[in-house]
Formats: structure tokens, C-alpha cells, sequence
């Protein structure tokens, strides 16, 4: 009975042992690197190999333990009660067992030592016989004092009165070195400002240069951040665009009106936020007025309510008109002119294969 | 010899089930990130607001973790009535009114996150960062180069710079900050 018990589970342990070994050789190889889509091959790829072979052997010597189980198995059926045969096949499959345990052992012992070996205080050792290789660190250089841009730029801006040519007159010349030039005529003024940018290359994640559509929301700013907005049922493509257009809008703050309507996150209009919160069929009725003390103001400011009917219209009319962007080169609307950058946003982030750029 | 068998394996499943111990300690007290320890000793609050008596909280850096003055007992720290968790630092905009703010910069707390996001409303926007910079500096009682380590970001909206909307400015003194 006690041999039986011995034999049985022998076989089920050796000859399910192969099957998880190989099937994670299957899917790495033994040297997983250096192939098509892997990683280059580094030290750390020699501890895998080294693992990967152990595996492979342990899977083996499983398939050994099971043959000789069965055979041990065979001995004791056709022993026909010989008592010399029958210890014999006995002693046998005891000696499997003790061998078979002491292969195991091995392979533990072996994967504790290598991962001793590679483990550091950030992951410590990590899952049972996985040798996980990050990438090494490449030498980089980060940007000192002295390693700051001095370009001369130059922007266009168009404008249509003497008052609001004036602000973007002021504007220029609060910039380095900002030398201002316009011509047109009243209804289409075009000032053209002539700049020294003086930007760092790097070394803060937080700074974007270039800009002009490109920025999106910070990573922790739950107005607008990618994340949120995915979470909002956005494709990731309108999210990305939609987080860019938030920071030209409100600069991904929640609060904040422009003065003809338009407020919060992504600067809404009254009208807009009407269609999409009056009235229990509409998409968003907790959302309306009434919900804030009777100020749409409120409603349009609450940052949560304001990307829901973002979301709302991107689904329904995309950028234009609300954005200023027109993406529909089939479409004779051009492009509004409230927020040219959310032409910028669409440019950057959208789909750069969809000829349309629409990124829908 | 039987003897010996029963010994060799008892001795190796005994070892067995030492090296499965130590596995699992190592992995469980190697499973908490160094930042995670840090923030358990923030002090007793309502999720990330501090106790009202503490003088000082730990606010999440991008690098670390720093010490900044309890802003939330300061008069210049509002709540923000209509966004929850949101709390309005130095200057005030009120939601319920529709109109445009005078204000030089909105920087909008959000607590859950501990992420300011600084909004530059008035121009020349340099002059409008600087005063957001000074009142940082001053109500969070921090130094220039910790200032920098916050999580944070400066813009400003298209309505108020056709230049400089859609950039990430920084702050001044920061590393990569925009010249303005």
C-alpha cells in the first residue's frame, strides 16, 4: 500500500513537473535576448541561460523519474510474488523518490543562489524561478548651466482690432529680446514677433520645450490627465489630444471663466453645456444648474461634470467647431479662431497615419 | 542502510521547508517600495489633509519626500466649494461667478494627488509667475531648489498668452524652466 502510494504520486509529480518547465521555456527560449523584438544580451542574460538550462533539466530528469517509476511499477506487477524481485522493484522506486527530491532540492538551492546573487533592495528575489533582467543604465548627459539653446524664433500671430493687436504687441515684447512687426489691415492685422528663446534641454520632466500643442495635463492632475480621461470612455488617442487641448484651455485647472461663457477644465460653452445637462434625457442632467445652487458657472467649473460633457462632445462632434480645430480636410469650416492650438494637440497627438486627422 | 535513507530525506525536506520560509520573508518584506514606508508615517488627517494641529506635513516630491508648512491652516488656502479634495492656494476664483478673474495666478491643490497645478491669469505672465513662485515659497516655507522637487506644473490658458499656451513653463529657478 505504501509502495502504491509512492508510486502514484511519483508519476503524477514527475510528469507534471515538464509540463510547467517547458511551457515557460516555450514562450522565452533559453537565451532570451538578443533575438527579434528581445532586449540586447547582457550579464544578467547568462544567469537566465544558466536558469533556463537548470529548468530544462529538472524537466528532463522529470521525464527520467516518471520512466523509471513505471518501469519500478512494471518489476513489482510481474514480480509474481518473487520476494527478491518485489524488494528490488520496491528499493527502486524508493531510490527514484530520494533521487527525484534531491533533484528538486538542487533546483531550488540553485535558483536561491543565483538570485542572491542578482537581487537588490528594490525587488528583492522575486518570483520562484524567474530571473527577471532589467535594461542597464545608459550613460547620458544631463544638461548643465552651460547647456542652455539661444535661438532666435519667430511667430505669427493674426489679430483683427488696435486693442487686441495691442495685447499681442505687449506680449511680444515681454518675450527676450521680443522685436514686434505688423501688417494687414484693420479686420486682419498680422503681427509677427521676432524672439531670443533661451531654454534648458532637459533635465526636468515637467517642462515641456516646444510647446504650441503639446503639453498635456500632469500624470496627477485628475482634471485632465490621460488617465482620468480614458477612464471617461475616451480612446486613447482622444484622451491624449483631449488632455493637450485641457492645458491651452484652462491650463488643467478646473476653475476659471474666459468672460463670454466658455469655463472650466475645457472651457465649455453655456450653450453647450445646456444641450448635454437640461432637461433627465439629456447625457449629463446631474450636471445641470440646478444640481449647483442654480449657477451654471458652478456646474460648468466642477471639474468632474466638465470632462463628462467633454466627453460627451468629443463622441458627438469632435473638435469643431468648440475647439477651434477643424480635422476634416473634406470640411470647408476652417479652423476656429478661439484656440489655434488645438489644431497643435491634434497635429501631436492624434493618429499621424489617419489622413484626416481626426485621430477618431 | 534504511535508517540512512529516512534521514537523508527527512534532512531534505526539512531543508526544503527552511528555504521556503526564508522566500517567503524575504519576498513579503521586500514587497513595499521605500516610498510607501515613508508615507506611513504621515501624520493623522482625513486622507491626505493633515491633523489641523500640525505645524508641518510631508507632501510626495518627485524625488523624496519634503516637508512643507501645514498650508491648510493658513487664511490663503480655500476650499474649493464646487470640486471636492480641490483646495485654491494664494488667490481666489470664485465658481459661481462667470466672470473672467483679475487674479494674477490660480494654483489649484489637489489633495488626493498632493499635485498643485499653477495657473498663470494676468500678463506680463513673468511677473504672474513670480508672484505664484513668492507665495509658494513663503506658505510652504520651502527653499527654491525643494520648491522644484513638488508635483507640479505652470502653464497658461490661450486667452491669456497666444505665445506661451500649450508649454509647460516651470517655475523660474527650476531646471529647464522657460525664459518668459
Amino acid at each position: 500500500m505504501n509502495v502504491r502510494r509512492w508510486f502514484f504520486s511519483g508519476i503524477a509529480v514527475c510528469l507534471n513537473i515538464p509540463v510547467v518547465v517547458f511551457a515557460q521555456d516555450a514562450q522565452k527560449g533559453l537565451v532570451p535576448c538578443g533575438r527579434d523584438g528581445q532586449a540586447e544580451c547582457q550579464t544578467c542574460h547568462v544567469v537566465q541561460l544558466v536558469s533556463g538550462v537548470n529548468a530544462w533539466l529538472v524537466g528532463i530528469l522529470s521525464i527520467v523519474a516518471g520512466i523509471m517509476f513505471i518501469i519500478a511499477g512494471f518489476k513489482l506487477v510481474t514480480a509474481n510474488g518473487n520476494p527478491s524481485a518485489l524488494q528490488a522493484a520496491k528499493g527502486m522506486i524508493v531510490n527514484v523518490a530520494i533521487g527525484f527530491v534531491i533533484v528538486l532540492a538542487a533546483w531550488l538551492l540553485l535558483d536561491l543562489l543565483m538570485k542572491s546573487l542578482l537581487s537588490d533592495s528594490e525587488q528583492g528575489l522575486g518570483p520562484w524561478n524567474q530571473i527577471s533582467c532589467v535594461d542597464q543604465p545608459v550613460a547620458t548627459t544631463t544638461p548643465g548651466k552651460l547647456d542652455i539653446y539661444i535661438i532666435r524664433e519667430q511667430d505669427s500671430s493674426t489679430c483683427m482690432t488696435a486693442a487686441s493687436c495691442s495685447v499681442l504687441v505687449q506680449q511680444c515684447q515681454d518675450r527676450p529680446d521680443g522685436v514686434e512687426t505688423i501688417t494687414g489691415s484693420p479686420g486682419n492685422f498680422q503681427v509677427t514677433c521676432a524672439y531670443t528663446s533661451t531654454s534648458g534641454s532637459g533635465g526636468n520632466a515637467r517642462v515641456t520645450p516646444g510647446g504650441r500643442g503639446e503639453a498635456q495635463c500632469a500624470a496627477d492632475n485628475t482634471n485632465c490627465s490621460v488617465e482620468e480621461l480614458l477612464a471617461l470612455g475616451l480612446t486613447e488617442t482622444q484622451a491624449n489630444i483631449m488632455s493637450c487641448v485641457a492645458v491651452t484651455e484652462n491650463s488643467g485647472g478646473s476653475v476659471g471663466c474666459s468672460g463670454t461663457g466658455p469655463c472650466g477644465t475645457f472651457q465649455i460653452t453655456q450653450k453647450n453645456w445646456g444641450i448635454y445637462t437640461n432637461g433627465s434625457s439629456s447625457d449629463h442632467p446631474d450636471c445641470s444648474a440646478a444640481n449647483f445652487g442654480g449657477s451654471i458657472s458652478a456646474a460648468q467649473n466642477n471639474g468632474p461634470c466638465n470632462a463628462r460633457v467633454m466627453t460627451s462632445m468629443v463622441r458627438d462632434s469632435g473638435y469643431q467647431p468648440w475647439t477651434g480645430a477643424n480635422t476634416n480636410p473634406n470640411d470647408s469650416v476652417p479652423d476656429g479662431p478661439w484656440n489655434p492650438y488645438a489644431r497643435g494637440c491634434v497635429n501631436t497627438h492624434g493618429n499621424a497615419g489617419d489622413p484626416t486627422r481626426r485621430g477618431f | 542502510m534504511r535508517n540512512m535513507k529516512k534521514i537523508l530525506l527527512t534532512l531534505i525536506a526539512l531543508l526544503i521547508i527552511v528555504i521556503t520560509i526564508l522566500l517567503y520573508l524575504n519576498s513579503t518584506s521586500d514587497s513595499g517600495s521605500q516610498f510607501e514606508d515613508e508615507w506611513t508615517t504621515f501624520p493623522e488627517g482625513s486622507g491626505n489633509i493633515p491633523d489641523p494641529q500640525s505645524k508641518t506635513f510631508k507632501l510626495k516630491g518627485e524625488t523624496g519626500v519634503i516637508e512643507v508648512r501645514n498650508f491648510f491652516t493658513d487664511p490663503l488656502t480655500r476650499t474649493d466649494p464646487v470640486n471636492e479634495g480641490h483646495y485654491q492656494l494664494g488667490t481666489y476664483i470664485d465658481p459661481y461667478s462667470p466672470d473672467p478673474s483679475n487674479e494674477p495666478y490660480y494654483i489649484d491643490y489637489i489633495a488626493s494627488t498632493q499635485y498643485f497645478n499653477i495657473s498663470l491669469l494676468a500678463v506680463p505672465i513673468a511677473e504672474s509667475r513670480r508672484e505664484a513662485e513668492q507665495f509658494l515659497l513663503t506658505h510652504l516655507d520651502l527653499t527654491e531648489d525643494q520648491l522644484c522637487n513638488i508635483n507640479y506644473r505652470v502653464t497658461v490658458p490661450v486667452r491669456i498668452s497666444l505665445l506661451y499656451a500649450g508649454q509647460s513653463l516651470g517655475f523660474s529657478f527650476c531646471p529647464g524652466a522657460i525664459t518668459l
